[in-house]
C-alpha cells in the first residue's frame, strides 16, 4: 500500500505523493495557487480514467500511449511518483510494442489513479483548511 | 516587464501549474490546450513567446512548429519535452524552437528559459531594425554596404532634410552627382527640380550666364533671353561640381547669391530672388585651394556647413564585388550577353586592384569585358592589363621598375602628371647614340600601353576622355587592351 508522504514503501516502491516534489510545487506555486493547481489534477484524473479504461478494453496501444503520456507529465509535476512511475512504464511498453506489458501497466495506472486522486484532493482539502484558518 | 505568452498544454492541471509559475514571473499568460487552437490564436496575435507540449491531440507540437516556419511568424518557441522525447527536441530545434524544458521542471528553470527566449527575440528585432536602418547594400543610386558607405548613407538621411549647403568631397569617379542626387532624393525639396552644373565642363565666360543666365543681347551670340541653372533649380536643389574651377570673380557672384538667394542675370539689372538649395563638390582639396588663394575663405566657410566625404572605391571592401556584378548585369542586358558571374579568381583580383579611377573605371573595366566577350563567366583571361599588373604589384599605375628610366619614376602613378603620357625614353634611338641600359628598351605594345593607361589614369578612369586626348576611339582602347591581356599573359609564360 503506497502512502502520502513518504518516500516509498518497505520494498523501495515508490511513495503515493513524494513529499518533497509536493513541497517544491508549493513554493513555485505559492500557497494561494496550490489549491487550485491540486484540484486541476484532481479533475484531470478523473476524467483520464474512463477514457484510458475505454482504450484498455479496447487495447487501443495508440489511445494508451496518449492518455498515459499526459498522466506520467502530470503526475510527475505533482510528485505523484508511484502513477508518474507506472504510467512511464505502461508508456514506454506502448513505444516498445509490447502490448501484453503495456495492458497489463496501465490496468496498474488505472488501479492507481482513483487511489492518487483521493490523496490530492485530500492534500487540496487541507490546504484550504490551512489558507482559512 | 510583463509579456504575452501562448501556452499550449493539453494537460489542465499542467497548463495550470505552467501558468502559475508564469503569472507569477509577471506574464500574462493565453493557454490552449490544441495544435489548432495555438495556430489560430497566431493568426490573431503575436505573443512575446509559445511553451509548447509537443504532445497534443491532433496537431502535434512539431507540425505546429512547421506551420509556424512555413508562415514566418517570428514568435520564439520554447518546447516541453519529457524523457525518452530526445528525437522530437532535435526535430523541434531544426525547425526554430530556441529551447526546450524537460518534464517535470520547476519555476525557476521555466523562468530562465522563457526570459531568455523573450530576450533573443527582441535582441533579433533590435538587430533587424538596425539592419533595415544601417545595413543596407543599396541607396538611391548607390550600391555599397560597406561600413564607410553606410555612414554616408546616414549622413545623407540626416542632413537632407535641411536647407543647410552640402560640400562634398571625394576623388574623381567616386560618385559625388550621386551623392548631391541622393540628397535631393531624400529631402522636402524632392519634388522640386535637380539641375547640376558640371563647372570644369564650361568655359569661364560661360560659366557665370549658365548659372545665372542671360538678357537678350547681354554678350554676342545672345539672341534671347536665357534661363540660367539657378533660376531651373527655383524649389529645389542646384549642384555644383567641380566648384574649384570657378573663377574668383564668379565666386564673389556666387557669395552673394548663397548669402541671399538672389541674384541679376547676365546683362540685366534686375533682382531675381530664388528658392535654392545648395551642394557643391570638388575632388580636390578645398582648403588647400583656399590656401592658394584660388578659391575664396568667405565663399569656402558659407558652403562647407554640412561636409560629406565619398569614400575611394579601395577603401569599400567588398563593395567592388557588389557594384562589379551590378554592372554586369546591366550591361550583360545591355549588350544582349550571357554574362552571370565572376570566377573567385577573377572576383580576388578585382577586390585588390587600387581602382584608382574608382567606380567609374570599374564600370569601363566590366563594360569593356562585356563588349569584347560572350560568356556565362568572367574569366581571368577577360580582365585588361591593368587588373593583372595589381595582382603582382603593389600599386596600380605603377610601371614596373624594370622597364622604366628613373626620370619617369618619379611620375609614374600619378594622373596629375601629366608628363606620364610620354612613354620611357624612345625605343627609336639607338643604343648605340644614348646611355640607355638594354633593359631599359621596352616593346613597342608596351609603350603604347603605358602612354594609353596612363592618359586613362589622367582622365580619371574616363576611357572616352583619354581615348579623345589621344585622338583615338574608345573601342581602340577597348581592342588594345585585350590584346595586351593576351601578351602580357605570354610574357609571363615565356618568363
Amino acid at each position: 500500500m503506497n502512502t502520502i508522504g513518504t518516500k516509498g514503501s518497505d520494498f523501495g516502491a515508490p511513495a503515493l505523493i513524494d513529499d518533497a516534489a509536493m513541497a517544491a510545487l508549493a513554493a513555485d506555486v505559492g500557497a494561494n495557487s496550490l489549491v487550485t493547481v491540486l484540484m486541476a489534477f484532481s479533475d484531470e484524473l478523473q476524467r483520464r480514467v474512463p477514457v484510458l479504461q475505454g482504450a484498455v478494453d479496447a487495447s487501443d496501444l495508440v489511445a494508451i500511449a496518449r492518455e498515459t503520456h499526459s498522466i506520467k507529465g502530470s503526475a510527475l509535476t505533482f510528485g505523484a511518483a508511484a502513477l508518474g512511475a507506472a504510467a512511464r512504464r505502461a508508456n514506454d511498453a506502448t513505444r516498445a510494442g509490447d502490448s501484453a506489458v503495456a495492458l497489463f501497466n496501465a490496468r496498474e495506472v488505472l488501479a492507481l489513479m482513483p487511489e492518487t486522486r483521493e490523496a490530492v484532493a485530500r492534500l487540496a482539502a487541507q490546504t484550504a483548511e490551512v489558507q482559512q484558518s | 516587464m510583463t509579456h504575452e505568452i501562448l501556452l499550449v498544454e493539453d494537460s489542465t492541471a499542467q497548463s495550470a501549474v505552467y501558468r502559475s509559475y508564469l503569472e507569477a514571473d509577471g506574464h500574462h499568460v493565453h493557454a490552449v490546450g490544441s495544435g489548432e487552437a495555438a495556430l489560430d490564436y497566431l493568426q490573431r496575435r503575436q505573443p512575446a513567446a509559445m511553451l509548447l507540449d509537443l504532445q497534443l491531440p491532433g496537431i502535434q507540437g512539431l507540425e505546429v512548429m512547421s506551420r509556424i516556419r512555413e508562415q514566418g511568424k517570428a514568435v520564439p518557441v520554447v518546447v516541453i519535452s519529457d524523457h525518452g522525447s530526445t528525437d522530437n527536441v532535435v526535430e523541434a530545434m531544426r525547425l526554430g524552437a530556441v529551447d526546450f524544458v524537460t518534464k517535470p521542471f520547476g519555476r525557476s528553470r521555466l523562468g530562465v528559459t522563457v526570459n531568455n527566449a523573450i530576450r533573443q527575440r527582441e535582441l533579433a528585432a533590435i538587430v533587424e531594425t538596425y539592419r533595415d536602418q544601417f545595413a543596407r547594400d543599396r541607396f538611391h543610386g548607390f550600391i555599397g554596404g560597406s561600413l564607410p558607405m553606410q555612414s554616408l548613407y546616414r549622413i545623407i538621411e540626416s542632413a537632407a532634410p535641411s536647407k543647410a549647403t552640402v560640400f562634398i568631397t571625394g576623388e574623381s569617379g567616386t560618385g559625388k552627382e550621386l551623392c548631391a542626387a541622393a540628397i535631393h532624393s531624400q529631402s522636402r525639396r524632392s519634388d522640386g527640380p535637380f539641375v547640376a552644373v558640371n563647372c570644369a565642363a564650361l568655359p569661364r565666360d560661360l560659366m557665370e550666364s549658365e548659372i545665372f543666365g542671360h538678357v537678350k543681347g547681354a554678350f554676342t551670340g545672345a539672341h534671347r533671353q536665357r534661363e540660367g541653372a539657378a533660376s531651373l533649380a527655383d524649389g529645389g536643389t542646384l549642384f555644383l561640381d567641380e566648384i574649384g574651377e570657378m573663377d574668383l570673380d564668379l565666386q564673389s557672384k556666387l557669395l552673394r547669391f548663397v548669402q541671399t538667394g538672389q541674384f541679376q542675370r547676365v546683362g540685366s539689372g534686375e533682382t531675381i530672388s530664388v528658392d535654392v538649395r545648395i551642394v557643391c563638390a570638388t575632388n580636390r582639396d578645398p582648403l588647400e585651394m583656399v590656401r592658394q588663394g584660388r578659391f575664396r575663405e568667405d565663399l569656402y566657410y558659407r558652403l562647407h556647413v554640412v561636409p560629406m566625404q565619398i569614400p575611394p572605391l579601395r577603401e569599400r571592401g567588398d563593395d567592388v564585388l557588389l557594384i562589379a556584378r551590378s554592372f554586369l548585369a546591366r550591361y550583360s542586358l545591355e549588350e544582349g550577353k550571357q554574362f552571370e558571374g565572376f570566377t573567385p579568381e577573377c572576383e580576388q583580383l578585382l577586390s585588390r586592384h587600387r581602382w584608382s579611377g574608382n567606380v567609374r573605371e570599374l564600370e569601363n573595366v566590366v563594360r569593356n569585358i562585356v563588349v569584347l566577350n560572350d560568356e556565362p563567366v568572367v574569366t581571368v583571361r577577360m580582365l585588361p592589363p591593368v587588373v593583372l599588373q595589381d595582382s603582382s604589384q603593389p600599386t596600380v599605375a605603377a610601371t614596373p621598375a624594370a622597364t622604366v628610366p628613373e626620370a619617369d619614376a618619379t611620375v609614374a602613378g600619378r594622373p596629375e602628371a601629366r608628363s606620364v603620357f610620354m612613354p620611357a625614353e624612345s625605343p627609336a634611338v639607338s643604343p648605340s647614340r644614348c646611355a640607355v641600359p638594354a633593359q631599359a628598351v621596352v616593346p613597342l605594345w608596351k609603350v603604347e600601353r603605358d602612354a594609353i593607361e596612363s592618359a586613362i589614369a589622367f582622365y580619371d578612369g574616363n576611357v572616352p576622355r583619354a581615348a579623345a586626348a589621344l585622338e583615338i576611339s574608345p573601342s581602340t582602347i577597348y581592342r588594345k587592351r585585350q590584346s595586351w591581356s593576351g601578351a602580357a599573359q605570354l610574357e609571363r609564360e615565356s618568363a
